[in-house]
């Protein structure tokens, strides 16, 4: 079977979520093949973990007047901020993985691999779920299953600033931020950085389509959303994820 | 009679994630149990369930309790362990008793 | 990533080896995925003396990173059981190959004929992108 690869759509948060659960639920009721997509985060957005407190990570006030929207995942994991990213996410069926959620996480996070050495990087997958060039972090990928359906949704980091990002996170002990701020910056790493040039979406789309179809030894077909998606989605972002009952849930 | 006392712990599992616990006891007890962090667990409720496990149980009982239900439930924890759950407990309990 | 695994063992999909001795085997986890998952805090037996179907779930464990359970590559009647692992669960990390977990005595020996050899479980775990 052939899988769906949707264009690339620039979005708010809570909106982007909501298509990743709203293709999961499609796919569930076999409506849908399996997906991938990719897409960028405008405005910028911290989501948190599906176990976070958003009290306790974010400082909601500097959020606020940053202009930058708090949204909680449907997938576990920690916060991070979406600023100069290319997000992809994945949904395909639970056979279609290993069981063990430590080989799923290997086999869904190869294509990254592949596509950053496409692009020139010493790229290698870091057990449990990160991806590193150079030992230091260009991505992070968080997994759900639901309904038989397994939604795996990745980072890839074209630039990162650190400073901004723990502007809006917060840290255990105030004194300590500058600390935090050091630390965190020789852990990450973004394209720019180790490409040493700005690199543009579309490039890195191009590689990681490249890296999906030839790791998983599938062929892609472009579609777009359902209907049934589309509407879906929407609900779930009026409803759910752009609501403070969800993102402020624990 | 024993006071309700609620702790927030924040245990770092070397290697491994962030447990933020907000646990309240009454006597070694616990009676509510919140646990927040940026780990995984599979499937997801299997979270809401250990935290109901939990309640009315004394923390040096809680440690056979989780791991059967882990086990028997075939549960993966990413990040933590059930001896860090336990640990990250056993310190609030500790912390309580310094204070009093 | 440069893995090896060694060569005289056999080795199934899950993580797990096999060392074939007669009639009976010893069963072990490898050290590829002992360094992926980090310090092991607990590891919970297979029971002595009962008997394990290939597949089905031998050992539960915890480590610092992973909590979950590893599946059986063999059938038959376990006959021992290495419980100093109970008691030291990081000797898996220090030796995964020497402290095997339990010894098995085989129901059919053809089923080894389904579990694979050192250079196919590695090209089978490879990192490596071609």
């Amino acid at each position: 079977m052939k899988w769906r690869l949707l264009p690339m759509m620039e979005l708010n948060g809570a909106m982007q979520m909501a298509i990743d659960e709203a293709i999961l639920t499609a796919r569930a009721r076999h409506k849908v093949p399996n997906t991938i997509r990719f897409y960028t985060w405008k405005p910028s957005c911290v989501t948190i973990g599906y176990f976070q407190s958003a009290q306790q990570e974010v400082d909601l006030e500097k959020a606020k007047q940053a202009g930058v929207d708090v949204v909680r995942r449907y997938t576990g994991g920690g916060a991070v901020l979406h600023d100069n990213e290319v997000t992809y996410s994945i949904v395909l069926t639970e056979s279609d993985v290993p069981s063990n959620i430590i080989d799923s996480y290997k086999k869904l996070c190869l294509p990254i691999v592949y596509a950053l050495r496409l692009l020139g990087l010493k790229a290698e997958f870091a057990p449990i779920n990160d991806i590193l060039v150079s030992g230091r972090k260009i991505s992070g990928n968080a997994q759900t299953r639901k309904q038989g359906v397994v939604l795996q949704h990745g980072t890839l980091l074209l630039k990162v600033d650190i400073a901004k990002m723990f502007s809006l996170l917060k840290v255990p002990n105030e004194k300590l931020r500058d600390k935090v701020i050091e630390r965190a910056s020789a852990r990450v790493t973004s394209l720019e950085q180790e490409l040493g040039r700005s690199v543009a979406v579309d490039e890195v789309i191009a590689a990681l389509e490249k890296g999906f179809t030839a790791v998983l030894g599938i062929s892609l077909e472009r579609g777009k959303l359902t209907r049934f998606e589309s509407e879906l989605a929407k609900r779930l972002a009026r409803e759910k994820y752009a609501t403070k009952e969800w993102s402020f849930m624990r | 009679m024993e006071l309700y006392e609620m702790k927030l712990i924040n245990y770092k599992v070397e290697h491994g994630k962030l447990l933020r616990i907000s646990v309240e006891f009454q006597g070694d007890r616990i009676t509510q149990i919140r646990i927040t962090g940026d780990f995984f667990v599979h499937p997801e409720e299997s979270l809401f369930e250990i935290e109901r496990l939990l309640i009315g149980k004394r923390v040096n009982e809680i440690k056979p309790v989780l791991r059967y239900f882990v086990r028997t439930k075939g549960v993966q924890l990413v990040g933590f362990s059930v001896e860090d759950l336990v640990e990250a407990l056993n310190l609030a309990m500790v912390d309580k008793e310094t204070q009093a | 990533m440069d893995e090896e695994l060694p060569k005289g063992l056999l080795y199934n999909d899950n993580h797990s080896w096999v060392k074939v001795n007669g009639d009976v085997v010893e069963v072990g986890i490898t050290k590829p995925f002992a360094n992926s998952v980090k310090e092991f805090v607990y590891i919970e037996l297979p029971e002595q003396g009962k008997e394990i179907k290939k597949g089905e779930t031998y050992v539960s464990m915890e480590s610092v990173k992973w909590s979950g359970h590893l599946e059986s590559p063999v059938s038959g009647e376990i006959v021992e059981v290495n419980n100093a692992l109970f008691d030291e669960p990081s000797l898996l990390n220090q030796d995964p190959y020497k402290h095997w977990i339990m010894r098995v005595k085989l129901l059919d020996k053809d089923e080894l004929n389904g579990l694979m050899d050192a250079d196919q479980a590695l090209a089978n775990l490879s990192c490596k992108l071609g």
